[in-house]
């Protein structure tokens, strides 16, 4: 039996693999649709994630953004012009504040007498990045409310109060070298804006403090290097001090990414993380492309190794797909795929979830999904019925 | 201990990733060059009728209401089927955006069954099932790359369940099942396209999907 499980799971895996085969960034890695691949771009922090820079602020606005509350005689350069802080009216070129919010409503077993609904306040920050004229020197601070785990069911104590949840320094000591140090996001992987995808929270890359498998930021020195075609960065990670001493994890990861065609990137990452409460290694190879102008597919394929303290290793897998389309300006369907399983046993679960739904970025500064989950488990224990799950979320950004 | 504990962890890393890198391998050799791609820029300025074969591997799961009959008591559970799929499937397109498509698949996998039930005490795992699925469905072409389609589906399945030594009569979902599906095509190259599909079905059986990639030609 277990020899056919594993006959089945290579096949499967030959399946997914080779097509979908196999990127990280929590900024918006799928905007590959529109050409481009580093979120160098669009983002202060090279690795993705956090506050936008001028280019990036302009280009959702000006590219991204729907144009429908515009009149039509305003040209995508003035709707750019409009992406500032406060506007059109132009800040000395030093400071860049930012505020950002986003939150989720998830409402579970639809339909079923479990119905539950609970929102969720999952990001409150405001902060500012201070530059040099070119940009060669920078730092950054945000202070946000960092919920507890009691929030996400995950057991009680962390803290939930407002923080300073992201500070660094960014130098370009060599042209195209970076080197970043501070507390942000470790280095790994697609960085999928969903935290609570399968992918994220088995990475460890949670958003709450004293969590058995991790937060997502840490206190590191990052060395990037990126070039056009392609990028290779190494995180040093020292604990975020936000954890309790237990919990904190020091380690190192590692992501590389290569373009392997026209906005096509193929990329591998390792980390290797300790705390007194768990020792965590993985590694991952990703792919992502554009499909056509605003529509991408992207795909990550990882193996997660657990040694929780004082229990038995765990050595498992996940996958995520995500397939982007665009509707019109401003408006995607976007469905995802994601598998996980704890261990490569026949008696270990594998847990599908399978969502489709729309992103929407009906102004600028402002977007909005809202998606339909179906959750599935393949269990030799017992055979469930599948749970349904509706996510809505929204996000502004100013 | 550091450059030890590095080595055990690259060494686990190519283990377990050789595989997948070398089918990888083979999928990118294979993979259309870049003016190939540029000729999906935009639809062909074409009056003819086009037409499309697509030769997909798939992995695919739906679920089953079970029926557990004692001859005195009854109890109700659930059937997870999982699987994969071989498919061929025929485009037709007579105008630049849409078509239709018909396609048969041969189907086989395992299932598991029971386990949530309060009245009677069931379980299984690892049922072989073999079948196939048949499909006719209206698409169009969003763009070049990315189509999209629905239609009705009928599933065709074989599974025998054992009772366990238990004497039960068990029945979950029927045979032949009836059912609408949708479909999402992503062409990754001329010749690869990415496919997601997700679908209902009718009788004591509940949703189905599948990812899958095909060669497309």
């Amino acid at each position: 039996m277990r020899n056919n499980k594993l006959l089945l799971r290579i096949i499967s895996l030959v399946v997914v693999s080779v097509l979908f085969h196999l990127d990280r960034a929590q900024a918006y890695p799928e905007f590959i649709a529109y050409g481009y691949s580093s979120c160098l771009t669009c983002h202060f922090n090279g690795e993705g994630g956090g506050p936008l820079n001028d280019y990036g602020r302009a280009l959702w606005s000006a590219e991204i953004a729907s144009r429908l509350l515009y009149p039509k005689s305003m040209s995508d350069e003035d709707i750019g012009n409009q992406s500032g802080f406060l506007g059109s009216k132009e800040l000395p070129y030093w400071i860049r504040p930012h505020i950002k919010y986003r939150g989720m409503d998830m409402v579970q077993n639809v339909r079923t007498h479990q119905q539950s609904s609970k929102y969720y306040q999952m990001q409150t920050d405001v902060g500012a990045t201070f530059q040099d004229p070119v940009g060669k020197y920078l730092a950054t601070i945000t202070f946000g409310n960092v919920p507890s785990p009691n929030e996400y069911a995950l057991g009680q104590g962390g803290i939930q109060h407002m923080l300073p949840r992201e500070y660094y320094v960014r130098v370009e000591p060599i042209k195209t070298w970076w080197v970043y140090a501070g507390l942000l996001d470790k280095v790994y992987g697609l960085r999928n804006v969903d935290h609570s995808s399968l992918q994220r929270t088995h990475q460890g890359f949670n958003v709450h403090s004293d969590s058995l498998d991790g937060i997502d930021s840490s206190q590191s020195i990052i060395i990037h290097k990126v070039t056009e075609k392609w990028e290779v960065a190494a995180d040093a990670f020292f604990g975020n001090p936000q954890d309790s001493a237990d919990y904190r994890q020091t380690g190192y990861s590692s992501m590389g990414e290569v373009e392997v065609g026209e906005n096509k990137r193929l990329g591998a990452s390792v980390m290797s993380a300790k705390s007194t409460k768990l020792k965590k290694d993985m590694a991952a190879i990703h792919y992502r492309q554009q499909i056509f102008k605003g529509s991408s597919l992207m795909f990550e394929y990882g193996f997660i190794e657990d040694t929780p303290q004082g229990s038995d290793q765990t050595t498992g897998s996940y996958n995520l797909l995500e397939a982007q389309v665009a509707l019109t300006r401003g408006y995607f369907w976007k469905t995802t795929v994601e598998r996980y399983n704890q261990e490569f046993k026949s008696e270990s679960p594998d847990q599908w979830r399978w969502s489709t739904g729309f992103l929407m970025f009906p102004m600028p500064r402002l977007e909005l999904r809202a998606e339909l989950m179906n959750s599935r488990q393949f269990s030799n224990q017992s055979a469930q019925d599948d749970s349904w799950t509706f996510l809505g979320q929204v996000h502004v950004s100013l | 201990m550091f450059h030890s504990k590095f080595l055990l962890l690259t060494k686990k890393i190519v283990k377990r990733i050789a595989p997948t890198l070398l089918i990888g391998g083979i999928f990118f050799s294979h993979m259309a060059s870049a003016e190939e791609l540029n000729s999906l820029d935009e639809f062909p300025e074409t009056h003819k009728t086009q037409q499309f074969t697509t030769i997909s591997l798939e992995y695919l799961s739906w679920e089953e209401l079970l029926r557990i009959d004692s001859g005195s008591q009854l109890d109700n559970a659930y059937a997870n089927f999982y699987g994969n799929g071989l498919s061929f499937e025929r485009e037709t397109y007579s105008s630049l955006r849409s078509g239709v498509a018909l396609s048969a698949a041969f189907l086989f996998g395992q299932a598991n069954a029971g386990g949530t039930q309060s009245v009677l005490t069931y379980q299984t795992s690892f049922k072989k099932w073999y079948g196939g699925m048949v499909t006719a469905r209206y698409t169009y072409r969003m763009t070049p790359t990315i189509t999209t389609s629905v239609g009705p589906m009928a599933l065709l399945r074989k599974i025998s369940w054992p009772d366990n030594g238990t004497g039960y009569s068990l029945k979950s979902g029927s045979d032949v099942n009836l059912g609408l599906l949708g479909e999402l095509g992503l062409r990754m190259t001329k010749s690869w396209e990415a496919r997601l599909e997700m679908g209902t079905l009718a009788f004591r059986a509940s949703t189905y999907w599948s990812v899958g990639l095909g060669y497309k030609y």
